[in-house]
């Protein structure tokens, strides 16, 4: 009896992680964090930016990998248009070697990342942010000295073949801030590898 | 939001099934000799038009390769695990030590290699590989971890069958798979994709002579009622451990989770002509997995109690040398005397209270625990286990290390395709079921096997237990044992504190997390302490005591800041 105590306990739990996060419309928190440049990149200094699209994402991912070249086009697209990109890779570089900021650095060089590529060391900014897998995209727009949260989920709905995209969502989110319109769509599913939390 | 999940895949699926497109159906790589390695990695697998789905895999992009093992060989496994999961890999069906066995106590740690051997004791015929981790069997299966194994052995390869893989010898994993929106995975018992292979709406080219189908259930939950789409007659040729005596004529048969069965059918003379391999689970009842009709909750599904394809064949030439006909004998079979039996164990399945996740199923009236033993099994010991369901519900009952032998499905000897080595035998509600079996060659008094339901869900829920074969039951993991052990309070805050009885004092306590990481020690002398594991983080966690004689004792707690 205990036991389904517990087991019960346990997807209460999970449940209660799972909803957690933000979603459309929330305030996000701002960040400070340290860039494989080694310079610190913070919110506090973008006053000037419309927006931000932070991507949580990781080196090791096989699905990440497939969007490090949009990524780079994205950042070249929007960052003139005061929309710029912000990756940040979260993950426990004790479970996942390849995930290390040592790593990141090569990475960011071998793939010529044109964003900044952060490290959430403690965990601190995926787990206020809600952020589960990688990539996970949120698009924030910079209100009042606020960032809004106006869309969460996955980059676009395909990953492999980015010829066959059907649904940009987040160039779309963006594309319709930037012209005063509502976001079509808020809020999908992220799909990816499971972000990789310290276990103490 | 959840009928948005429910409806998609529902529209998805008639959109396809309007379109009548087949997808070429995907054969499994295959490895053979004795050194085989097996890397299990996250990645993605393009199964749906659009988007990629995420899934797991060893060496592949969904589901492992078919590995070759003969009979007496000793084989080596090296398992990869690049999961950044803990994971476990099962060799389902084999005869093993019970360390190398891969169930829920030999986890593999992320980025660490877990290296079994053993000699090959098992048979001629399709086994498989599949991770075993308790409460994430369900999720790591989902993703796409398993793989076939193919064992050879004299008595088969003596025989007139097809045994070209991909041409006249074809495996096919059955499972089925529930998508959201974007093309990935919902965890479900159900899905509403039949997924043979790895492929929606397969299709296959076979040649007009005698083929084998290699058949293995692998969903989370669901039987298969498999036959023609003709109706035509087929043949079983084996049972989980191995061949039958001689084939078994039928046109329909009914396959659950974990199964696996070798079917051979005549297309001799049928070039040019096509033919379905389906699931008539239309004909099966509301308590049999698939064949309920429910029309709310979550087990609700596209598939269920309907009739679908498994597999759309295109007959074409003969090969070179084809086989034509069908063996008359394929085997003797020697199983273990009624009367040869030590003892006959009950096994209890029962329903628990509906809770709010519906009800959920018991073995031996609990649920399982890591540290707790059913049963001590004498090495050599020649047992009748008698499985008594109470339930409402057929469960695939399983048992790790042997191959038994069906004596009765409620007091009637089973249908002559059941009279073969078995190590999966479906209960169905209310029924009792007896096999025969024996544990020979391994004894480890430290080390359990499985007993369990094998549909995912159940099994991770804890409708699982555990015996180890040995002579002298002491060690960690004894019932008994432990039994002189409390641990309280359960769930915790952040104190926990024991109490032996019997005057057994305690020299060490280690606390150890559901990876088997080893997160904290503390030294003592004492019958009753209070530990402050407040530092640690929510999850289970196992206390493990020691006292002054070397004896230990295991509880589990959950953590709850």
């Amino acid at each position: 009896m205990i036991r389904s105590v517990t087991i019960f306990a346990v997807f209460l739990l999970y449940a209660t992680l799972a909803v957690a996060g933000y979603k459309p419309g929330d305030e996000a928190t701002g960040f400070s964090l340290r860039n494989v440049d080694g310079k610190l990149v913070s919110t506090e200094k973008m006053g000037k930016t419309k927006g931000l699209i932070v991507v949580f994402t990781c080196n090791h991912c096989p699905f990440a990998k497939l969007y490090q070249e949009r990524l780079n086009e994205m950042n070249t697209h929007y960052t003139p248009l005061g929309f710029p990109v912000v990756a940040i890779s979260s993950n426990d570089a004790d479970a996942v070697p390849e995930d290390s900021f040592e790593e990141m650095v090569k990475r960011a060089k071998e793939k010529h990342y044109n964003f900044p590529y952060l490290y959430d060391e403690t965990q601190d900014v995926a787990r206020a942010y809600g952020a589960v897998k990688t990539p996970q995209a949120y698009v924030l727009l910079h209100e009042g000295g606020k960032w809004i949260v106006k869309y969460t989920g996955a980059i676009d709905d395909n990953g492999k073949e980015p010829q066959k995209v059907k649904n940009h969502f987040v160039t779309d989110a963006v594309d319709a801030l930037l012209s005063g319109r509502e976001v079509p769509v808020a809020a999908t599913k992220s799909v990816g590898c499971a972000i990789k939390w310290k276990t103490e | 939001m959840l009928s948005r999940y429910i409806l998609l895949p529902l529209v998805l699926l008639l959109t396809v099934t309007a379109s009548a497109q087949y997808n070429l159906l995907k054969i499994p790589d295959t490895l053979s000799g004795t050194t085989f390695n097996l890397t299990a990695r996250d990645t993605f697998c393009q199964i749906l038009d659009g988007n990629q789905t995420i899934t797991g895999s060893l060496n592949g992009d969904w589901w492992g390769p078919t590995m070759f093992w003969n009979k007496g060989d000793v084989v080596h496994i090296n398992v990869d695990n690049q999961l950044a999961d803990t994971t476990t890999i099962h060799w389902h069906g084999f005869h093993l030590p019970a360390l190398m066995d891969g169930g829920p106590h030999q986890p593999i740690p992320p980025y660490t290699t877990w290296s079994p051997y053993w000699k090959i004791d098992n048979n001629a015929g399709l086994y498989w590989y599949h991770p075993h981790l308790h409460m994430m069997a369900q999720e790591q299966v989902t993703m796409g971890l398993g793989g076939l194994i193919i064992v050879r052995d004299s008595v088969e390869s003596s025989l007139n069958l097809p045994r070209t893989y991909s041409v006249d010898d074809i495996p096919l994993v059955l499972t089925d798979r529930k998508f959201d929106a974007l093309n990935q995975f919902v965890e479900a018992s159900y899905g509403d994709s039949m997924l043979t292979n790895g492929v929606t709406r397969a299709e296959y080219g076979i040649p007009a002579q005698v083929v084998r189908f290699r058949v293995l259930d692998a969903a989370i939950e669901r039987s298969y009622n498999i036959g023609f789409s003709d109706n035509r007659t087929f043949y079983v040729i084996t049972t989980d451990g191995g061949l039958v005596d001689a084939p078994v004529p039928v046109t329909r048969f009914l396959i659950s989770a974990g199964e696996r069965v070798e079917i051979l059918v005549n297309c001799t003379g049928q070039s040019g002509s096509t033919v379905d391999l389906k699931a008539f689970n239309t004909e099966i009842a509301g308590n049999v997995p698939g064949g309920e009709t429910f029309t709310t909750g979550p087990l609700v599904n596209a598939l269920g109690h309907t009739d679908f394809n498994i597999l759309h064949l295109n007959i074409g030439a003969a090969t070179a040398a084809p086989v034509t006909t069908i063996p008359a004998v394929l085997t003797t079979n020697t199983f273990y005397d009624e009367s040869s039996a030590d003892i006959t164990r009950t096994v209890t399945i029962s329903d628990s209270a509906i809770g709010p996740g519906g009800p959920t199923f018991l073995i031996n009236h609990k649920f399982f625990e890591l540290d707790d033993i059913d049963y001590h099994v004498p090495l050599d010991n020649t047992e009748i286990w008698e499985i008594k369901s109470t339930s409402g519900f057929g469960h695939p009952f399983h048992i790790h290390d042997i191959q038994f032998y069906i004596l009765s499905i409620n007091g009637v000897v089973p249908p002559a395709h059941q009279r073969g080595w078995k190590d999966v035998v479906f209960v169905p509600a209310f029924n009792t079921v007896r096999f025969i079996t024996k544990f020979t060659d391994y004894s480890d008094e430290l080390k359990p096997y499985m007993f369990h339901c094998h549909i995912a869900t159940h099994e991770d829920i804890g409708m699982m237990g555990q015996f180890v074969v040995g002579n002298s039951p002491s060690g960690i993991l004894n019932r008994e044992q432990n039994a002189h052990m409390k641990l309280f309070p359960n769930p915790t805050r952040g104190l926990i504190t024991f109490s032996m009885d019997n005057n057994i004092r305690i020299v060490h306590a280690t606390v150890i997390n559901m990876r088997g990481q080893v997160v904290r020690e503390f030294d003592m002398n004492t019958e009753q302490a209070t530990l402050d594991v407040s530092v640690l983080g929510n999850g289970l966690y196992f206390l493990r005591l020691t006292d002054a004689q070397g004896g230990n004792y295991i509880r589990s707690y959950l953590m709850e800041q």
